[in-house]
């Protein structure tokens, strides 16, 4: 499942929309397109996808509604992060930062031997 | 009304009621705000997007997931009982083998292997240890899935009257495995401690019932053997005629009768929503009951007559797998519709 948030970790897309949603209450339209930005252009949710996250999302209380507007005729829906939102955020992207300094402390090892054999 | 809308409009409509009641609009806002300027129908990618997310919606909907708390708590409820009476008749087999093996011979490893699967995965599920208790009741069905297969090729129609035990002990672990999955909603623990020692209690004594049976033995001429003494393992039944039975049988019926009774107060505390979908998990087994008592009874005295015996053919097999699926199906479908009408006339009232 692309969009699950499961006991081992958010997956990408869930974490994005979650990234999302702690800079401030964002509607769905105004999630999709932060969600491209902050994935510079790599990740473009449509809308089928999207609400089947915040769905899942909703249901485990990561998130909630904030408010409800009007525009234009049309419903718009604003949804914040919980606090147990931002706690699993913040869990979740410590994980990544580890991850990220293995990979990267490996890689430079890496570099390293190679340049070795190679003198 | 715009032609794109109502192309949105249309896919959305393959979403599940309440999916719909709490996105739809919402959904139609963020199509609209997302589609180009002068497009006209659905684009192929949305498309898709919206009819897979769509199934998988109405699927996550139909299926009893950990997702709704009335699930959740009879999922733990059937979960617990389901194995408790798995366990007590494994448990009972292994009695009855061995105060048999007391007077003649051979409790099998085997069945006390099975009895002892089902009462840790009890236990697990008793003590609300959501993982262990999945793991637990999965080992043990498929123990007994192969113990109940094993049967078939000797003898088809003990595998076909066992057929209802199988679907039980499935229903069970499977009620704990789905229980389990991550995301599940927190059950608000549908059975009291109380309600739990008390069916762990009836199930111990139900189960050690043979132990206290008297193994009745009674001398009959054989010809051209000359007298033969024959022993009678418990669990006695009426079907011996002229065996003295003595008090072990009234023991049987007795605790047969307080575990009935235990069942039944424990079913009546439960919620009514939560009931209901204890009912639901618990109909497969009794429909398959049903259907081969009603249906497989020609098949059942004509097979043992034949040397190698009479094996099932695809129809037989259909109706074995498909009535507990239908059953469970159907259950599902009818709480939906009674609580939607509930729901409904209190929303009128």
């Amino acid at each position: 499942m692309v969009d699950s948030v499961t006991d081992t970790g958010l997956r990408e897309q869930a974490f994005l929309v979650l990234t999302s949603l702690a800079a401030e209450p964002q509607h769905g339209y105004a999630v999709i397109e932060d969600v491209e930005r902050i994935s510079e252009g790599r990740v473009r949710l449509h809308t089928g996808s999207l609400y089947a996250i915040l769905d899942r999302l909703r249901e485990t209380g990561l998130i909630e509604v904030d408010r409800e507007e009007v525009v234009a005729s049309r419903l718009r829906r604003y949804y914040r992060l919980t606090g147990l939102g931002a706690t699993r955020l913040a869990e979740e992207t410590e994980a990544l930062r580890r991850h990220a300094n293995a990979a990267a402390a490996r890689l430079r090892r890496l570099d390293a031997a190679r340049q070795g054999g190679a003198a | 009304m715009t032609s794109l809308e109502r192309g949105y409009r249309r896919l959305l409509a393959w979403y599940p009621a309440g999916h719909r009641a709490m996105y739809g609009e919402e959904m139609l806002g963020v199509l609209m705000a997302d589609s180009a300027p002068g497009q006209r129908r659905p684009g192929t990618r949305e498309t898709v997007d919206l009819l897979v997310f769509a199934l998988r919606a109405r699927l996550r909907a139909a299926l009893p997931g950990g997702r709704s708390p009335a699930w959740s708590g009879a999922l733990e409820a059937f979960g617990f009982v389901g194995c408790a009476l798995a366990a007590m008749i494994a448990l009972h087999g292994s009695a009855s083998g061995l105060a048999y093996h007391l007077a003649l011979s051979g409790a099998t490893v085997r069945a006390a292997l099975l009895a002892a699967a089902w009462t840790l995965a009890a236990t697990a599920a008793g003590l609300r240890l959501r993982r262990t208790a999945a793991v637990l009741a999965t080992l043990a069905a498929l123990g007994q899935a192969f113990a109940v297969a094993q049967r078939y090729t000797t003898d088809p129609g003990t595998m076909v009257t066992n057929w209802w035990l199988l679907v039980l002990t499935v229903a069970a672990a499977g009620s704990l495995v789905a229980l389990a999955r991550p995301g599940s909603a927190p059950a608000a623990r549908p059975l009291s401690v109380t309600s739990r020692i008390a069916v762990a209690v009836a199930v111990l004594l139900a189960a050690a019932a043979p132990l206290t049976e008297p193994v009745p033995t009674f001398g009959a001429e054989v010809e051209g053997v000359g007298f033969v003494v024959f022993t009678v393992p418990p669990p006695h039944t009426l079907w011996l005629p002229g065996v003295p039975f003595g008090d072990g049988q009234l023991s049987t019926v007795l605790t047969g009768l307080v575990l009935l009774a235990v069942l039944a107060a424990v079913v009546l505390r439960l919620t009514p929503m939560v009931r209901r979908r204890a009912f639901a998990l618990a109909a497969p087994a009794a429909a398959v009951a049903v259907v081969v008592a009603g249906f497989f009874n020609g098949y059942l005295m004509s097979t043992p007559r034949f040397d190698p015996p009479v094996y099932l053919v695809a129809p037989q097999w259909i109706v074995l797998v498909a009535t507990p699926a239908f059953v469970f199906a159907a259950a599902a479908w009818l709480i939906g519709r009674h609580e939607r009408r509930l729901a409904s006339g209190a929303l009128l009232t």
